[in-house]
């Protein structure tokens, strides 16, 4: 989809590139709804790292948003949010959808872990998320969607939610993921659906080592230390995903965060991944 | 003595009888092409003690058939019957390709494959002198499923196989879908197990929402295909892990 960058309610471009064996902002640009924090300094590395902020603390009825983000060969990029993203009421039943494009340039590491998506009693919410990777790049991408909020505490009282992931890797397609949540259809608590969790959260990885080997290796480890419904499959191309259906937001992060942090052990030979995401370091770190 | 034209009318009626023979039999449940091995996740309930018994197996077949069914391969026999009726073959590569990408579970995709070549194999073996447009697109497709350019879906062979017989798109959809029913009961009867007429009962039960599905197929674009539900396709990816195992997936 293109249209001019100030059509969208939140446009973003991200561009990062390498110099003297360092990654640096090549480009950073937003307008509208949307903004990029100030570098995020981290605990025990010195990863770049950036939050992708929305205004107004959600995305409200029929917005747009566009974020681009691209990779320079060898460099390597955190992006995470703030916090959660709020879907807010779409009474008038337009829907307020999220683009992101990304481009992974040979040998470039993106880890994408935003937050929780949480849509509001009737949101109507589309994510259309789209990475194209060249041969030998990394990605670790989470994304997640609760059963919602409302005012009256009830669940799933949003009108529907759309979220897809396609992913392209040296030329390929190799996973087009494409989740469909319609409270009007489907009573979402249900077996086959949340099956009574409150939260649903993916992990996707993609590198040239991960083949049948590494995934019955993670299988292994995030059973012995997952004790929730859980499990972690090969996609094609070298790929896999890690799912889990879980009774909240902390718990689930957890979950996920172990499988984001065996990835990051056994691909990038990096420490636990510690973005801290306290108010302090938000108000701190936000306004530039 | 014999009207003449009376028996051209018998002789086409029968023609017609023989062409839904050989639909009942690409349809039934014995038909061996190994979907008897694979329970679509349906197992990992099982041992969970989730599905146990008649009215748990009919929640989850009817919410099986309601999503991953409806978006995955019923919608797929649809797009690609019609793809046929166009001469556009380029479009069930595509199919085959996004369908089979959709899938989050190793095993689901690995049993697709699977069965797809069993069906296109005992097609080949039931009609081996059978020279059609028809035969040569299902040889193509498993010469493309073999040579690792199409991944293999038993979806797409029915929808040949379908269009072969000159049925409306209607048909084919909804035959794909009582093909997977009855084989799920078959399935729940020797598993769960489940009563025989028991499962006769809710194999008629689900019909009705079998057409509900279909009709709904009918109305629905290609941007769904391949969508999903979370829990239907986690109980297919955690069955890859489970010990004790009486299905392929």
């Amino acid at each position: 989809m293109t249209m001019p960058t100030d059509e969208y309610d939140g446009y973003t471009n991200l561009a990062f590139t390498t110099k003297n064996n360092r990654t640096i902002v090549d480009e950073m640009y937003y307008e509208g709804q949307a903004r990029v924090s100030a570098r995020m300094p981290l605990n025990n590395e010195d990863t770049l790292c950036y939050f992708l902020i929305a205004m107004g603390g959600g995305l409200t009825e029929g917005e747009t948003y566009m974020t681009k983000i691209k990779l320079d060969p060898n460099s390597r990029v955190i992006l995470s949010t703030q916090a959660p993203t709020y879907i807010f009421k779409c009474e008038n039943h337009h829907t307020t959808t999220q683009y992101t494009d990304i481009k992974l340039a040979k040998n470039s590491i993106l880890e994408y872990v935003p937050d929780d998506v949480i849509p509001y009693r009737d949101a109507k919410y589309d994510q259309v998320n789209t990475v194209h990777m060249a041969k030998g790049s990394t990605l670790i991408y989470t994304d997640g969607v609760t059963a919602g909020w409302s005012p009256d505490g009830k669940l799933f009282q949003y009108t529907d939610v759309h979220m897809r992931l396609q992913i392209y890797y040296d030329g390929s397609l190799v996973y087009n993921d494409n989740l469909i949540l319609d409270p009007q259809m489907y009573e979402l608590a249900d077996l086959g659906l949340f099956e009574s969790s409150e939260n649903y959260t993916s992990l996707v990885a993609v590198d040239e080592r991960i083949d049948e080997d590494f995934v019955h290796a993670m299988q292994q480890a995030m059973q012995d230390k997952v004790h929730m419904n859980m499990g972690v499959s090969k996609l094609e191309g070298p790929a896999l995903v890690m799912r889990v259906l879980g009774p909240d937001l902390n718990h689930n992060k957890e979950a996920i965060l172990y499988g984001v942090n065996y990835l990051r052990d056994k691909l990038l030979a990096s420490p636990r991944l510690e973005l801290r995401k306290d108010a302090t370091t938000f108000q701190n770190n936000y306004l530039m | 003595m014999v009207n003449k034209k009376e028996t051209q009318t018998t002789n086409d009626e029968y023609t017609q009888i023989m062409k839904n023979l050989e639909v009942f039999q690409i349809c039934d449940s014995m038909f061996p092409i190994g979907t008897f091995n694979h329970s679509y996740g349906m197992e990992t309930y099982l041992r969970e003690h989730k599905v146990k018994d008649n009215d748990s197996f009919e929640k989850w077949l009817i919410t099986f058939l309601q999503t991953q069914f409806k978006w995955g391969e019923g919608l797929a026999v649809r797009l690609c019957h019609e793809a046929l009726m166009n001469n556009d073959i380029d479009k069930l590569w595509d199919y085959d390709q996004k369908l089979t990408l959709s899938a989050a579970a190793f095993e689901t995709r690995k049993g697709a494959r699977l069965i797809a070549l069993q069906m296109i194999e005992l097609i080949l073996q039931i009609y081996p002198h059978e020279k059609s447009p028809m035969m040569d697109l299902i040889k193509e497709y498993k010469a493309r499923i073999d040579q690792e350019k199409s991944f293999g879906n038993p979806a797409i062979v029915f929808a040949m196989f379908m269009h072969r017989e000159q049925l409306p798109v209607k048909d084919s959809v909804s035959y794909y879908g009582y093909s997977i029913v009855t084989t799920m009961v078959q399935n729940a009867v020797r598993a769960i197990p489940l009563g025989q007429k028991a499962g006769q009962r809710i194999m008629h039960d689900v019909f009705k929402v079998l057409i509900a599905i279909c009709k709904e197929i009918f109305t629905m674009d290609e941007s769904y295909l391949g969508a999903n539900v979370p829990g239907i396709e986690l109980a297919q990816i955690k069955h890859e892990t489970t010990t004790f195992r009486l299905f392929m997936s």
